[in-house]
């Protein structure tokens, strides 16, 4: 009763805070890639909504803990117990990606590269769109590359998460074990992947040093940054294959829709075409999508050789944290309950 | 909780819903929840269930199919959370609901000993000092690199007996797992088990074949039908228990 009070404060607080942001930050929730082609109090609406949840969420998570801080460091503790557990399925994952094949790990990274080629002819040659016109070096492949290896990332994690609890079901029907192990694994088998892929960056980005079409200068360091958009798409990873994989326990049909969803987020967020090149409106309605801040973010340090913004790692930070926030609660409030659907 | 006290168990209550009226896709659920017909018809497998367990006692129970003994000893174990009631537990507990949880199949036997020692929640290096007393316990070191899917199912439950014994725990839990092997095997099993016994591991027994209850345990709990019928030294427990069984067969 008292949380229930407290959670219901903490609305009205974020909402608060929501309208304040809108209010102080007018035309668009983030500066960053603002435009000041267009000017609506539409903006100013979602600027209010999205703040609003973010916070709202971010409160509820620290109420939840704030109520059940035994079962928070419970799950702590357990981890340091299981980890060689989680590293155990990690390798077996990749052993059993990787045996069937040996081709395997050159089929990760040439997988990328022919897309890259297909996806390179369709844009530079037929649509004409040159995007080192907006400051990326080495052009469209690499400009693919970095956008595709963010959201082949998430979309391995979720789609493998999401199966996760149902798959281990044999296990945690017979043996105690904390239950985000298995989300959480995933994530990090997908990690993995995410790195391999990279080698298929790594390469079109040598290839272009050696051109001389990207710039040797002190910029090249800006480069190792990329850990940290890794890290903040990797949380907020997490916190939807947590979401996602208590709710496929109880709802099946998420299994489909979330395929369907995955490919309809792909083309809204600016991973096969630049979001410079939309209309100021468009890249409004864009920035609602959290994936095209990490996207952004990851090519500012990659292919820009820029450093980041304060708003850009803002917003990052916040995204993450509100989809780990959704994630926990959910997966908390539900874990014990498991058991009895699968 | 006091420091003698191995496991606590304060009245539970454990409901499960009827697979048959299970919704599980969110069409179902709305269509549901408009009819407003979203109440589940609960089974419940266990009510008013309460023991208390001392360090180093030998606890059995007893009761006939379907009573709620694997459901008890699943809440005891953690991976069942009671719908009512209180669960305490003091000390590390090696869980054999069921012989071969964890066992990937396809594995050989030395990497299920580490695998299974993980899903247990101990490190490799641990399992490392252990690993030769496992082998040689369960007497499967000529199928030291064999893939388990070629063991028969005594095998395999050898292996798992083994290592829920070996790795030395505060709390073991056995669910009928004793039938499984043969004759020499199980005296073993029963061998082992007293070991650990005296070395004050505390031991809860499911068992249908009551004079193993009988040569191992100090104290009785008998449960039917989810409630408890009877809680006391094992003598006037099993006593009455075996006096039930044979009314029934009478009746029969
Ligand atoms: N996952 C489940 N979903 C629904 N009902 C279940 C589930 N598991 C067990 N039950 C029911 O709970 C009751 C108790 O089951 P339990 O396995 O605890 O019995 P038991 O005493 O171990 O029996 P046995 O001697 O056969 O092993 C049974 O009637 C069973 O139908
Ligand atoms: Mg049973």
């Amino acid at each position: 009763m008292k949380k229930k009070l407290l959670i219901l404060a903490a609305f009205l607080l974020s909402l608060a805070f929501g309208i304040g942001i809108a209010y102080k930050f007018p035309n668009g929730y983030f500066k960053i890639l603002a435009d000041t082609g267009a000017v609506s109090w539409k903006f100013d609406v979602v600027s209010c909504v999205i703040m609003t949840l973010i916070s709202f969420v971010l409160l509820w998570l620290l109420i939840d803990i704030f109520f059940d801080k035994k079962g928070y460091k419970r799950d702590i503790v357990a981890f340091k117990k299981y980890r060689f557990f989680m590293v155990d399925l990690v390798s077996r994952d990749i052993k059993t990606k990787y045996r069937r094949s040996v081709l395997g790990v050159f089929w990760s990274v040439l997988n990328p590269l022919l897309m890259m080629l297909v996806l390179t002819a369709i844009f530079s040659r037929v649509l004409r769109i040159d995007v080192t016109n907006y400051g990326y070096w080495g052009g469209y492949p690499l400009f693919y590359l970095s956008g595709y290896v963010i959201f082949n990332f998430i979309s391995e994690a979720t789609n493998f998460s999401l199966v996760s609890i149902l798959q281990a079901s044999g296990l945690i029907k017979k043996v105690y074990m904390p239950k985000y192990i298995f989300p959480l694994e995933k994530c990090c088998y997908a990690f993995v992947n995410m790195s391999l892929s990279f080698i298929a960056f790594i390469i079109m980005f040598c290839v272009y040093l050696f051109k001389g079409d990207i710039p040797i200068s002190t910029d090249l360091f800006k480069m190792f940054l990329v850990v940290v958009p890794m890290f903040f798409v990797f949380i907020f990873a997490l916190g939807l294959s947590l979401f996602l994989s208590s709710a496929a326990v109880f709802f099946r049909d998420v299994l489909h829709l979330w395929s369907v969803f995955l490919s309809l987020w792909m083309y809204a967020s600016p991973i096969i075409y630049p979001l410079d090149n939309l209309s100021p409106a468009l890249k409004n309605v864009l920035r609602i999508n959290p994936l095209t801040h990490y996207i952004d973010y990851f090519r500012c340090v990659l292919i820009k050789g820029e450093l980041p913004t304060l708003e850009q790692n803002v917003m990052c930070v916040l995204f993450s944290l509100a989809a780990l926030g959704i994630g926990l609660i959910a997966f908390r409030k539900k874990q014990d309950k498991f058991i009895l659907y699968i | 909780m006091e420091a003698d006290i191995a496991v606590k168990v304060e009245d539970v209550k454990m409901c499960y819903n009827m697979p048959t009226e299970r919704v599980d896709s969110i069409k179902e659920y709305i269509v549901k929840l408009l009819r407003g017909k979203l109440h589940y018809r609960e089974f419940v497998a266990l009510d008013g269930v309460s023991i208390t367990i001392k360090r180093g006692e030998t606890v059995g129970i007893v009761g006939l199919n379907g009573s709620g003994k694997s459901t008890l000893l699943k809440i005891i174990s953690g991976i069942l959370k009671p719908d009512r009631g209180n669960v305490e537990i003091n000390g590390v507990i090696s869980p054999l609901i069921e012989l071969g949880a964890g066992f990937d199949f396809e594995l050989t036997t030395r990497e299920n000993i580490f695998l299974n020692g993980s899903v247990l929640g101990f490190d490799r290096n641990f399992m490392r000092a252990r690993y030769d007393d496992i082998l040689d316990f369960a007497e499967l070191r000529p199928y030291e690199d064999v893939a388990i899917k070629n063991f028969s199912s005594g095998m395999v439950a050898r292996l798992g007996f083994a290592i829920a014994t070996l790795v030395k725990p505060d709390i073991l839990i056995v669910d009928e797992i004793l039938a499984v092997g043969d004759a020499l095997f199980q005296q073993k099993c029963e061998k082992r088990i007293a070991e650990l016994m005296s070395g004050g591991t505390t031991v809860i027994i499911v068992s249908h074949a009551i004079e193993q209850i009988e040569r191992l345990c100090t104290k009785v709990l008998w449960i039917d039908k989810g409630k408890q019928i009877m809680l006391g030294d094992t003598a006037t427990v099993c006593e009455k228990y075996k006096m039930l069984g044979q009314k029934r067969g009478e009746l029969n």
